[in-house]
């Protein structure tokens, strides 16, 4: 069981560093020939860069469409955030003040994002428009998240494990030494959850969370008129008329 | 207020975005009402297929073939639509990004002029962009290829195509739902670029293929004798130029006469439509020329125009 998890860890962060990298080696790869940035948009480079930060920290456009879906997708993505630097504590040592700071928070923010889950898991079903736009794997999405943070809830409020031989084997695996895991379902479940969350993240619709820096419509700066914008193959058209 | 006895309320609507369906099922024919009127939008419930017999007009060979499309749906038309999707994704970001970073969270779903008088949940934008994402899924991811059915995606087929044809002529390119997407995602680059395809494999629509390749003949033929045509060649004719002035600084001519594009009337009879005509009237001035179609206005006439614009 060592053996076999610290092999996926090692293969599931090959994947997911390796294809979210490749990921955004496309995105920048790939021209943008036309301004066309969703106005009213800033005219300044750093507007751009305040626009991007309210809409990944706050979720602004989503506030302004549908306050049910903000409300539980903050919740959860907010809950997420806190959680990871929580697990932060995992793999430093010795652990930062900040994250020893908010390692209470960061156990409700648990229960939070649990809740968020399963709030837009419920929406999934109980409202028509979003049951129809719904595949299977959007399904799978929520129940892999919500299976995630039910497994990590129940490790620290109900069964616990041995989080100190935890810390160990990831400790362990930073520098290639595999150190036994306590041999516990709920943490079986918990890292092979994770394990496949890590690996799908490349191939899924989890690569909103890179794609949001690249879309054109929200990164671009509102200045056609002041700078010419073209693309080098709109260019190469240009040039044979 | 306004209830549902007002007068606004009960005017039927005459299927606005419904043209004709194809004359062999007449019986069949969209039938879309708008909704009563109402203080406070709401979001209406589904009704599947309800702009299904919507169907616009195929283009014909000849037009399709002004423009260098093929004139009808080309042999093996389904990979070469795939090829076509693949060179479109590696020239436009906003293509790249948008196929992968839909959640299908949902907001979108009410924000659609389209659905919101339909009804038809294909013209929810998410649904709408996912008539491409499928298939995008299908041939250009790895759970698309391996798991088709669990991720949504679909291989291109003829349903497919004609669902295309059908729902992406019905997005007038807005751009409402990308003010209220979280990322952003513009279905008007998912519409265009479906188009784009749907063009590349000779599955054009009959009013944009005809009215460009009119314009794309005209330009290339010597303009026909007009009456009048000797005195005020090349001039618009007294009384129905218009002219107007840019804040007092750049007098400029608007496109009035007919133009190689063609104007959509709103151009010129509504506000603030007329705004973009006034903007095209700013371009053509700014480069020199009074129309959209410079052959027909060799350069000594244009000075000509401009000169008389601004000496009245």
């Amino acid at each position: 069981m060592n053996l076999l998890f610290a092999i996926l860890f090692y293969a599931a962060t090959v994947i997911l560093v390796g294809g979210i990298a490749y990921r955004i080696y496309e995105y920048l790869g790939t021209p943008a020939p036309l301004k066309i940035p969703t106005t009213p948009a800033p005219t300044t480079t750093g507007g751009v860069a305040f626009r991007m930060f309210r809409e990944v920290v706050f979720f602004e456009s989503l506030f302004k469409s549908n306050l049910w879906i903000w409300a539980l997708g903050w919740l959860f993505h907010v809950g997420l955030a806190l959680v990871l630097l929580r697990h932060l504590r995992y793999f430093t040592e010795p652990v930062n003040s900040i994250i020893a700071f908010i390692q209470p928070f960061g156990m409700y923010a648990g229960f939070a994002m649990a809740a968020g889950l399963a709030g837009l898991w419920a929406r999934r079903f109980l409202v028509e428009r979003i049951r129809y736009i719904s595949t299977p794997s959007d399904h799978l999405m929520l129940a892999l998240l919500l299976g995630i943070a039910v497994t990590g809830l129940l490790m620290k409020f109900v069964m616990h494990t041995d989080i100190v031989a935890v810390k160990t084997f990831f400790l362990g695996l930073m520098v290639f030494e595999i150190n036994p895991l306590p041999a516990h379902p709920g943490l079986y479940l918990h890292l092979g959850m994770v394990v496949l969350l890590m690996i799908v993240f490349p191939v899924s619709k989890l690569l909103h969370a890179p794609g949001v820096f690249f879309s054109p419509t929200r990164n671009q700066v509102d200045n056609p008129r002041e700078s010419r914008h073209i693309a080098p193959w709109a260019a190469q058209l240009d040039s044979k008329n | 207020m306004a209830d549902e006895t007002t007068p606004v309320a009960v005017a039927p609507a005459p299927t606005p975005a419904a043209p004709k369906p194809a004359a062999a099922k007449p019986a069949e024919k969209a039938k879309v009402v708008a909704p009563p009127y109402r203080d406070y939008p709401t979001i209406p419930a589904l009704k599947i297929d309800s702009m299904v017999e919507s169907n616009p007009y195929v283009a014909a060979a000849a037009h399709n073939e002004a423009l260098g499309f093929p004139g009808t749906l080309v042999d093996g038309w389904e990979q070469k639509a795939v090829a076509k999707m693949g060179e479109l994704l590696g020239k436009y970001r906003s293509l790249r990004v948008y196929m992968d970073a839909c959640v299908h969270c949902g907001a979108c779903t009410d924000k659609c002029h389209y659905f919101i008088g339909t009804g038809d949940p294909k013209n929810m934008p998410v649904a709408r962009q996912d008539l491409m994402r499928s298939v995008y899924r299908r041939y250009y991811t790895l759970p698309g290829k391996l798991f088709p059915k669990l991720v949504g995606a679909s291989d291109m087929t003829q349903d497919v195509l004609d669902d295309w044809f059908r729902y992406y002529n019905q997005c007038s390119e807005c751009r409402r739902c990308s003010v209220f997407c979280p990322y952003g995602i513009d279905t008007a680059e998912v519409t265009m670029a479906a188009k784009e395809i749907m063009d590349s494999v000779g599955h054009g629509h009959k009013y944009v293929e005809r009215d460009h390749g009119q314009g794309a003949q005209d330009r290339q033929q010597p303009r026909p004798a007009r009456p009048g045509a000797g005195k005020h060649a090349g001039r618009p004719r007294r009384g129905r130029a218009r002219r107007h002035r840019c804040g007092g600084q750049v007098p400029a001519r608007c496109p009035w006469r007919r133009s190689a594009a063609g104007h959509p009337s709103a151009d010129f009879f509504a506000e603030p439509h007329v705004d973009s005509l006034i903007g095209y009237g700013k371009v053509f001035h700014a480069a020199g020329i009074s129309g959209p179609c410079p052959r027909r206005h060799p350069k000594p006439e244009i000075s000509a125009c401009s000169s008389a614009t601004t000496s009245r």
